[in-house]
Order: structure tokens, then C-alpha cells, then sequence
């Protein structure tokens, strides 16, 4: 840009203002600054040539030349103004990409879905007060079933079918195998009460199909206290069924038998499917099984350091991975411990 | 048990549908796991019109509209009335699946339609006849029915069935071990008149026994193991086919009709609960038997062998019946086939005893014989049944093959005298334990219907008496379970406990463990849960612990993959990528869990194992991927293993642990490290050597793994931990670039240089490694940068001359390094 360094404003004024509307871009603008405005520019030069006019003009074109520059000064701010906003919109709009291709690769991991159940189930029973007591998959015949009523050759044996490791020592085959441990750790021989889940992997000798596996998660909870009652029981499923499930579950119990508890009952829900109208799912009962349960027999209390006269307690024990199955309508209890990533991974 | 509704019928008046005796059972503790049905009741028999009809040459090809599932069935027909069926005609159809009676012959049978070719031709159903549906005695041909029910209708909708009709259903009901007595029709019929409150007649008629001459003098041994023989001696009986009805109730409850001798001994025992057993006197050898356990070196043939097959060694301590000292079968479980009844049998020893139920369940677990005999026995027979069952069978015998039998002598040799039960109990410990209110009388009302009747005792107290079939009722707790079933665990309202309870208190090793598992998840890894059991030989693959390491082993192994409990994890691990990488070549994966180890000592004591909680992970494939946004693919190396050990160490503010070199398998030499703190090991990480990726089936593919001991990290695990808060100047990095010999590690550069530069120093960082030309022979060189912050003023070029002079002082000194300018 040829910037005229004679003292005629007008003339300056004019190539002045062409220059800054010739400029149309940050760029430009800038050179336009440092041409006319910066220290360096024309208009101070044009301050500096102030000495080369007759001395009564002088006053008169500093004024001149103030204006000048406060007008350019303006435009100029104005120019940048316009020229910023419209950068910024061409930049946005060249920027603009389609939002549906696919993301960047981003590390993910994932729970096992046995332990999100079991989480849920843990984590509800603990708002409810329910300690955490963990005992050890291999058992003594003892606390597996002599010390909860299930002395040698008990028909209740039948019902559990038992990987043993020599004639004293087996896999345990449900967590109430801790029930006695729970018992005699935290009642201090008899005299406090105990309110604990037990949860834990389990085994039992059983074929591996699609609905049965030779290892499994229950949960166990255990209520020891001097004026427990079977209704507490129910109170206690009831608001975790609600808890777990949505204010309006119901429970239901049904006879049942376990030698560990007596009376003995199964507790079912409200089919969580149909809502208890009936389904596949509740083979049009309306009604899903969640756990086996009852009032701690006489026998596993006294085992557990306790006077039964003086005390009672109710217990329960419910399987894990029915649930997990249920709930992420998987049909295949193998696919649990069989871990095949293409199933887990859907848990991300 | 499978109950057949129509004998249930026969015994106690059921008003209720189906689905309400379903309901009204399963809720007293008898659930019902399946409904068998049969004719005309089976949903599978349906109404369907003739849509065309053709003649075979023996025969009638139909297409038979069933309704809307069902419009055009091809059937074939041989029935002689066939062609009387025009199209439009209503006939009653089978579908494939549904149960129906054979029409052929007198023995009652049942059929499974199946689909079947037929002269060649598709059959995909049975067009009935009366018989076939169990609603009358015609099989001349097909029925005609007279019904504008549409197609596709149930013919139970609309085919009226008869008292006595043979279409029935029958109900599989699981019995629980104290359901013994419902292993009896009787037992299940008073179990649904307690529960009704309707009247049962299940007095089934039952004659005096008039014994023409002499007593059976019954050789009871093994009197620990037995507390009631009876036996009769029964002469002039004749095998031939039972009734009608006889086959039919045997057969719809599962038992094998044989001949009226066999089955009315059966039918005593579905019946009433009592097994019994007939031996041909003839045969027998002895005129009468007895009990005692089997002798080292004795053996009988028995009834589940075929004629011929050797005999069975009995195991020493076996409870058998003798006699004349001769082994004739295994008590309460399987009769011997030498001296059995048979179609020749003229005579015959009935024997009807009450043995305690842990001899026949151990003679049954020894012998893996389980019968329907020693299936009662095993849970418990009512000790009041034996004698009646013996006048049952007499009766039946009397009235249907055998008029002129005669009852030559009858035993009845008893342990004891069998007495009701007497259980104490309060009116108020009851309604206590259930936690409602329950009165006397209602108590009374409730348990005079199980046949437990209560009465005063001294001081207010009340005594229930207990019949002697109900031997599972000793406690005032088993009266409650008795009251709640028969009342209805509905009653039983929601309270909340009324005491002070102890609050939940969390565990440090459940929160410490469960919070790990959080951080691995947040880090990227995909949590596994493997099997506890494992099979040795998968272990060794690992080449990590000797063959003769003590291992677990269950005695009754599933499978040979699941033989022993896992003593690492990392095996599990190994397998799951074995199962995986084909498909899913990338992963990413951890187990928290526990190995067993049998040579340390158990907190538990009593020859329990060491369960040691343990966390290991594997890594295979890309860890970072290319895409269409760039980036590229790199696969996992050993410093990914190291990130996730960093990583798992931070989420449970461990300080002071360090990663030092070792060497031990599955781990490649030089790619291998182990944590430490002091005298403490946590485990080890490392890339698998390629030899054991091999062994594991994955030749040429790299996996950095690891395994650490939970339990010690736990130990030292923190749960809190002091912040420092942020500097107020900035940090001022000064870089050291050094030569040092390969056997000096980065860590110990780093440990000195922190160790030496004052308390200036803030932190180092290894920032380059390189090897090359330049490097002088058994060297490499390194550089690290010393971040420099005295916290309360900024740094000086003195400050960091003098850091950096201390540094390196360090590290030439301690690590011989030559330190470059």
C-alpha cells in the first residue's frame, strides 16, 4: 500500500478509507493498522510532518489530523467487528461435521453381571442394616449340615448334591454354611443379637446345562434377636422386594421345607415380567420365586451359641444368577462362568 | 408323586377347578411341578371338521381343519367308520404331543401322538375314538361329535366326561423330605382335606385277616435298623392281568403293570405309602424270612438285573432280608429275583415292614439302587401302615384273581410299641413365633385337621398329640409351620423387627475389595468370574508351581475340566482368552477371587485350606486401535502391565510398594516383575513366555498378565490419605542425562536422585531411554527430569545448580553413572 506523505488530508482521508474497505480479512485489517494507525504508521508520520507547515496552519491541521485518526480509529473498529463476526461464522461453518460417523476408540470395562445383581442385593440389605459376613467355600460336613440339623444320611441331603474332598471336607453347598460362623463370631456365646448377609459362591455336584451349573452365588441373611417373628420375615422381604423392585411388590409365602429353619417357607414376588397377570415367564402363576426362607430352627440356634427359649431368628437364602438371567434375558446359565466376551462385553 | 385327580376324586371331594388345587397345594408346601393330561382333558385334543377326504387302500387320508394354529392337518385313518366322516363332518382330533389311551386290546396303555408316515402318507395327528379319549368303552370307530363349537376348541370344553371316565389328569407334585406321608394317594387326599375342610372316606375297606392256622415267627436281627415286620403267608393266589382300573391308576402314576400278585403290591404302596414285597413261597426255601446286615463276601441276584446276570456283592453292614440265612433282597429297596413272584405263583410270603430310614438310604447309596420302595423308606413310613397294608392287599387279591386264597399264618414282630407323640407347647409361643394372633380354639380347629389333637396339660400348659405318621412334628415350632399351613401363611401380616438390632457395619475387606473392583472396571479392564474348580493338568500349562504341589481334589469330579480347586487364577484367565481370541482378538480382563492352598494354615482351623483372595489380569491384542480419526494400532507390551499394576495400586493408596526385576514362569525372562515392599512379595506381571501361550493353544500371540496376593495388599491398603496442597510458585524441571551400566535399573536412578536431592526435590521422572552407537560397550543411557519447588518462594539458578550437583554426586557415586553434561 503506497501511503502519500503530502499533507493533504482530504486526499489522505480518501485512500485512506479505500484501503480500509479493501481490506476484508483479519489479515488485511492488520496491515491496514500498521499502515495507518500503529506508532508507525501514516498518521503519526503526518503528526511528525506538522513541522514543515507555516506556523498559524499548524494548530489547525494537528486538530485536522487528531480527527483523522479518531475517525479511521473507529472505522477501523467497526471493519474488525464485522470482519471477526463473519470469520467466525465461515470458521463454524467449516468446522461443521457429520455428527453420525462412528467415535474414537475409548477404553471401556465392565462389571461381570453376577456382580452387578449382586451389588443391588448387597446394597439394599445394607440400607436395611444388614452387616456383610463372608465364610470359606470349603466347609467342614459340620457347618455345611451336621450343625444345621442335617445330621449323616438326613433325607435333606437329597435335596443338594455335594462335591466332597475327603469324608470331612466339601465345597460348600449354600452360604447358610456360615450361618453357625456368623452365629457364634458376632452373638458373643449367645447374649447379642446379629443381623448379617453372607453372600458367596457356592457348588453343587450337579450336570452343566443350560439351566444349571456346578457353581453359583447365593446371598444368606440372618436375624437373630429375642422377639424375632416370622412376620418381621415378611416385613423385612416385603420392603426389599420394594426396595429392589418398585413400591408395589407383594410378597407371598408358601409352605416349604428346610432342615435349617421351621416353620420353613418359599417367598415369592409379584412376576416382575407381567406384573402378576401371568406370563411365560411366572407360568401364568403371576408370581416369581425369590428365595427360600424361614424361622432358624431350635437346633442351628443352640449350634449358634444361643438358648432357644430366649432367642429366635429368621433366615433366607436366595441364588443369584436366576436373576441375572431374568433381568438380562439371558438363556444360558453357561454363558456366566463360561465367559464368552462377546456376552460380557454387551455389560459396558 | 403323580396324582391322578380322578383316584384323588375317589378319596376326598375336590369343588375346586384345577388351577385352585394347583394353587391351594403349591401354597401348603406341595408344589405342583407339572400337569400330566390325558384324553379327552388333554389340550391337544381338539374339535376339527373334515376339510377333504380321500380313500387309501387300507385306510382314509383326511385334511382336518383344528382351528386358527392348526387349519389343514393331514391325518390318515384306519378306523372302520372312516368313510362315514364327510367333509364338513366334526371329528375330535389328537394333535402330536397329546396323550391318549390305546384303543386296542383289554390292558389299559397310554399313547404319545407323534407325527408319522402312514401307507406313505404324512399323519400329523390321531382321530379318536371314545376310548382313545377316556370318555367310553367304544372303539369301533371314530366318535361322532354333536357340537357347533368351532374348530380348534378343546374338546374338554365340550365333550361331557363321565364319573369314572378314564380321561383324567394327573398332577406331579414334588415332595419334600417332610412330606413323606404325601407319598400315598391317601397321604395327599387327607392333605387336601385338611386343607378344604372337606370330609375324606379314604378308610379304604379293610378285612380282618382270618388267619387259618399258626403265627410267623419273623428272625428280626438287625433290631437297631428295624421297628416293625409283619408278615402274612397267603396261599391259593393266581397271577393273572389286573383290572382295568388297577392298570389304570398304576400306569397314570408311573408304575410298571407286571400281573395282579405284582401290582396289587404296588398299588398297596402308591395307595397307602407302605411298600411291600411278595415272595414266592415256592421259591423261597424257608417258610418264612428275616432281617439282618449283610456278612463280608454275600451277594443276591436282584429284580433290576435281568434273569441270568450275576449276583451283586452286598456290601458288608447291608440291611437284607434272609431266608433261612440266604440273602432274598436288600430291606426297603429291591427284592432278589431268585425268589420273586411270577406267573406260576401259587404262594406267597408278604412281607410289610417299617426299617429306619439311614440303612436303606445308605444301602441305596452303596448299591445305586433307588426304588420306589426305597424312596419312601428313605424319608420315613408311617410304622402304623404295615399290617393294614398286608389286609389290603389280601382284599384286592380275594377280589379280583384269587377268590379261594388263604391267609395261612401273619406275623407282626415290633421294636417298640408304637405310641402317638406328645409335643408342650403355649398357645402364645406359637402366635409369638408367627407373630399373629391365634386362640385356642382356633389352634385346636387347625391342627385337628392334620390329625394332631390338643389337649390341657398341668399349668395351663397345652400337649398336642401327635399320630405316629407325622414323626416330623416334635417341636412347638413344627406345630406354628402345622398352624401356618393349614391356616394360611397369608394371615401372617408385614411387621418390622421390634428390638434393637445391630446397624450395618462395613467390612474393610469387603469395601477395600469391592472398590478395587470399581477402579479395574473404571481403568478398561472386563471383569471375569471363572471356576473355583480346574483341572491340574490346566495349572501345570503355566509351568509355574512343581506336579507334586498339594492341590484339592473333589472325590466326585463332573467333569475332567473340573477336578481340583484353582491354586491362581491366572489358568482361568488363560483358558477364558483360549475360549476368546479367535473372535475377539482384543481383551482386557481381571478376576478378583480366591485359590486354595492346603499346604498353608486356614483362620478357620480344622483342616480347612488357606483361601487366599487374589486379583490377576491379562492383556492381549490392540490396546490402542486406529480409526478413521487416526491413531494407530499398538498391541499391549509390558509397560501396559505396568499401568495396570500403577493403576490397581493408586486405587488402594498403597505407598512404598516398588516393581523390581525377577524371573519366574509363566513370565518371559527380562519381561518379568514382582512388588515388593521390604521383606514383603505381592506377586508378579509380566508377558507370558511365548512357550506357555503356546501351551495354552496361542502360538504367537502376546499376553501381559499378572497375579497379586489381595489379602496383603488389602493388609496395607489405605482408605485415607494427606493431600499437599498446590504449590504457590511454579516448578522449575531441570533435565540429567547419563550413561549408566545395563544391570543398574530406572528405578534405582530414580530412587537415588530422590534419595540425594534434598528437600527441594519434588519429584523425578524417567523421560528417555536409548541404546545405540553412541552408548559406550554394556551401557545405556537415560534421562530423567528433577522437578524443583521450594513451595514458599521461586527458584534460583543456585537453587537448581545445587539440586543438580547433589543428583548427580548420587548417581555417579552409588551407580557408577557418567553423568553428560
Amino acid at each position: 500500500m503506497s501511503t502519500p506523505d503530502d499533507l493533504d488530508l482530504a486526499a489522505q482521508q480518501t485512500t485512506a478509507l479505500h484501503a480500509l474497505d479493501a481490506a476484508d480479512s483479519s489479515e488485511a485489517l492488520e496491515a491496514f493498522y500498521r499502515a495507518w494507525l500503529s506508532p508507525s504508521g501514516a498518521t503519526t508520520r503526518l503528526k511528525r510532518g506538522i513541522g514543515r507547515l507555516p506556523t498559524d496552519q499548524r494548530a489547525a491541521f494537528g486538530k485536522n489530523v487528531n480527527a483523522l485518526h479518531a475517525e479511521l480509529e473507529t472505522r477501523f473498529q467497526q471493519r474488525r467487528e464485522v470482519i471477526k463476526t463473519r470469520e467466525l461464522a465461515e470458521r463454524i461453518a467449516a468446522e461443521a461435521r457429520d455428527v453420525t460417523l462412528p467415535a474414537r476408540p475409548r477404553p471401556a470395562g465392565a462389571y461381570h453381571p453376577v456382580t452387578l445383581v449382586m451389588r443391588e442385593v448387597l446394597d439394599v440389605f445394607q440400607r436395611m442394616g444388614f452387616s456383610v459376613f463372608e465364610s470359606p467355600h470349603v466347609e467342614t460336613d459340620d457347618y455345611n449340615f451336621g450343625l444345621l440339623n442335617m445330621p449323616a444320611d438326613h433325607p435333606a441331603r437329597d435335596m443338594q448334591d455335594t462335591f466332597y474332598l475327603d469324608g470331612e471336607r466339601l465345597l460348600r453347598t449354600h452360604t447358610s454354611a456360615g450361618q453357625i460362623r456368623a452365629m457364634r463370631e458376632l452373638g458373643a456365646k449367645g447374649t447379642k443379637p446379629v443381623r448379617v448377609v453372607l453372600p458367596g459362591l457356592c457348588y453343587r455336584n450337579e450336570n452343566i446345562t443350560t439351566r444349571s451349573e456346578i457353581q453359583f452365588h447365593q446371598v444368606e441373611g440372618l436375624l437373630v434377636g429375642r422377639s424375632v417373628r416370622m412376620s418381621d420375615l415378611k416385613g423385612v422381604l416385603l420392603q426389599y422386594a420394594r426396595l429392589l423392585f418398585g413400591p408395589d411388590q407383594q410378597v407371598r409365602l408358601r409352605g416349604s421345607y428346610f432342615p435349617f429353619t421351621e416353620p420353613s417357607v418359599e417367598v415369592d414376588i409379584r412376576c416382575t415380567l407381567c406384573g402378576g397377570n401371568g406370563c411365560r415367564v411366572c407360568k401364568q402363576t403371576g408370581w416369581l420365586e425369590l428365595l427360600g426362607a424361614g424361622m432358624v430352627h431350635p437346633v442351628v440356634l443352640a449350634n449358634g451359641g444361643y438358648d432357644p427359649a430366649e432367642w429366635r431368628g429368621f433366615a433366607f437364602g436366595m441364588g443369584i444368577e436366576r436373576t441375572v438371567l431374568q433381568r438380562y434375558d439371558i438363556h444360558d446359565i453357561r454363558y456366566l462362568f463360561g465367559n464368552d466376551l462377546r456376552l460380557l462385553q454387551q455389560f459396558r | 408323586m403323580r396324582v391322578s385327580l380322578s383316584w384323588l376324586r375317589s378319596l376326598v371331594p375336590v369343588s375346586l377347578d384345577t388351577p385352585a388345587l394347583v394353587e391351594l397345594l403349591t401354597r401348603a408346601g406341595l408344589e405342583v411341578d407339572a400337569i400330566h393330561t390325558v384324553g379327552a382333558l388333554d389340550p391337544l385334543a381338539l374339535v376339527g371338521r373334515v376339510v377333504s377326504r380321500k380313500a387309501l387302500p387300507s385306510a382314509t387320508h383326511f385334511v382336518i381343519d383344528a382351528g386358527p394354529s392348526h387349519p389343514s392337518v393331514s391325518v390318515v385313518s384306519k378306523a372302520p367308520n372312516a368313510e362315514r366322516f364327510d367333509v364338513g363332518a366334526t371329528v375330535a382330533i389328537a394333535l402330536p404331543g397329546a396323550t391318549i389311551i390305546d384303543g386296542h386290546g383289554d390292558d389299559f396303555a397310554l399313547v404319545t401322538v407323534a407325527s408319522a408316515k402312514v401307507y406313505g402318507v404324512q399323519s400329523d395327528g390321531v382321530l379318536c375314538s371314545e376310548r382313545e379319549l377316556g370318555v367310553g368303552d367304544d372303539h369301533t370307530g371314530l366318535i361322532a361329535l354333536a357340537t357347533e363349537a368351532p374348530n380348534g376348541t378343546a374338546l374338554s370344553a365340550v365333550l361331557p366326561i363321565p364319573d369314572g371316565a378314564e380321561a383324567d389328569e394327573v398332577l406331579e407334585v414334588a415332595i419334600l423330605p417332610n412330606f413323606a406321608r404325601c407319598l400315598s394317594m391317601v397321604g395327599v387326599a387327607r392333605e387336601v382335606a385338611a386343607l378344604t375342610g372337606a370330609q375324606g372316606h379314604y378308610d379304604v375297606a379293610l378285612d380282618e385277616l382270618d388267619v387259618v392256622s399258626g403265627e410267623l415267627d419273623a428272625q428280626v436281627e438287625a433290631t437297631d435298623a428295624c421297628r416293625r415286620f409283619s408278615t402274612a403267608r397267603v396261599e391259593g393266589v393266581r397271577a393273572v392281568a389286573s383290572p382295568r382300573w388297577m392298570q389304570r391308576r398304576l400306569a397314570l402314576a408311573g408304575v410298571a403293570v407286571i400281573d395282579h400278585l405284582v401290582d396289587v403290591t404296588n398299588y398297596c404302596m402308591i395307595e397307602l405309602g407302605q411298600p411291600m414285597h411278595g415272595y414266592d413261597l415256592a421259591r423261597l426255601g424257608a417258610s418264612t424270612v428275616g432281617v439282618r446286615r449283610a456278612r463280608e463276601g454275600e451277594a443276591a441276584r436282584l429284580l433290576n438285573r435281568a434273569d441270568g446276570e450275576p449276583a451283586v456283592a452286598l456290601p458288608a453292614g447291608t440291611l437284607i432280608i434272609t431266608a433261612g440265612d440266604v440273602p432274598v433282597g436288600v430291606a426297603g429297596v429291591i427284592g432278589g429275583s431268585d425268589t420273586a413272584m411270577r406267573a406260576d405263583t401259587t404262594s406267597v410270603l408278604l412281607e410289610s415292614a417299617c426299617f429306619d430310614w439311614p440303612s436303606v438310604r445308605r444301602s441305596s447309596a452303596a448299591l445305586k439302587v433307588h426304588t420306589d420302595a426305597s424312596t419312601r423308606f428313605a424319608r420315613g413310613v408311617d410304622p402304623t401302615l404295615s399290617v393294614l397294608a398286608i389286609r389290603r392287599a389280601v382284599r384286592l387279591w380275594r377280589e379280583w384273581s384269587s377268590p379261594d386264597l388263604k391267609v395261612t399264618a401273619t406275623g407282626d414282630w415290633q421294636r417298640a410299641p408304637i405310641v402317638p407323640g406328645v409335643v408342650k407347647f403355649t398357645q402364645q409361643g406359637i402366635a409369638s413365633v408367627l407373630g399373629l394372633e391365634a386362640t385356642k380354639a382356633e389352634l385346636t380347629e387347625a391342627l385337628a385337621r392334620v390329625g394332631i389333637t390338643v389337649r390341657e396339660a398341668a399349668g395351663g400348659a397345652l400337649e398336642a398329640v401327635v399320630p405316629p405318621g407325622r414323626e416330623d412334628v416334635t417341636r412347638p415350632c413344627d406345630l406354628a409351620e402345622e398352624f401356618a399351613r393349614v391356616t394360611g401363611f397369608d394371615r401372617i401380616p408385614e411387621t418390622m423387627p421390634g428390638e434393637a438390632l445391630p446397624f450395618h457395619t462395613p467390612s474393610r475387606r469387603y469395601t477395600l475389595r469391592e472398590g478395587l473392583r470399581d477402579a479395574l472396571v473404571r481403568g478398561g479392564l472386563q471383569e471375569l468370574l471363572t471356576y473355583s474348580l480346574i483341572a491340574p493338568e490346566s495349572e501345570a500349562l503355566l509351568g509355574a508351581e512343581p506336579d507334586e504341589t498339594p492341590r484339592l481334589k473333589v472325590l466326585n469330579p463332573i467333569n475332567v475340566n473340573r477336578t481340583s480347586l484353582r491354586r491362581t487364577l491366572l489358568a482361568g484367565l488363560m483358558e477364558t482368552l483360549r475360549e476368546n481370541h479367535r473372535h475377539t482378538p482384543d481383551a482386557q480382563v481381571f478376576e478378583i477371587g480366591v485359590v486354595f492352598l492346603p499346604e498353608l494354615p486356614s483362620p478357620y482351623g480344622r483342616g480347612l485350606p488357606a483361601e487366599k483372595l487374589r486379583v490377576s489380569f491379562a492383556l492381549t491384542g490392540r490396546i490402542e486401535r486406529a480409526s478413521m480419526h487416526g491413531g494407530a494400532d499398538r498391541g499391549a507390551d509390558l509397560f501396559d502391565g505396568v499401568a495396570v499394576v500403577e493403576h490397581l495400586l493408586r486405587a488402594l493408596r498403597l505407598r512404598g510398594v516398588e516393581i523390581v526385576a525377577e524371573e519366574a514362569a509363566p513370565y518371559q525372562p527380562g519381561l518379568c516383575a514382582a512388588l515388593r515392599k521390604g521383606e514383603k512379595h505381592y506377586g508378579r506381571f509380566g508377558v507370558v513366555h511365548p512357550e506357555a501361550c503356546a501351551r495354552f493353544d496361542m502360538e504367537g500371540r502376546r499376553v501381559v498378565a499378572g497375579e497379586l496376593d489381595l489379602d496383603a495388599l488389602l493388609d496395607e491398603a489405605g482408605t485415607t490419605f494427606k493431600t499437599l496442597a498446590p504449590p504457590r510458585f511454579p516448578s522449575l524441571p531441570i533435565d540429567v542425562s547419563m550413561f549408566v551400566g545395563r544391570a543398574v535399573s530406572a528405578g534405582q536412578v530414580v530412587a537415588t536422585a530422590l534419595g540425594a536431592g534434598g528437600a527441594l526435590l519434588k519429584g523425578v521422572e524417567v523421560i528417555d531411554e536409548f541404546s545405540g552407537a553412541q552408548v559406550p560397550e554394556g551401557m545405556r543411557s537415560l534421562a530423567i527430569r528433577l522437578e524443583l519447588n521450594a513451595g514458599d518462594r521461586s527458584l534460583t539458578a543456585a537453587d537448581a545448580q545445587a539440586v543438580r550437583v547433589l543428583v548427580t554426586t548420587a548417581l555417579t557415586a552409588a551407580l557408577a553413572a557418567q553423568v553428560r553434561e
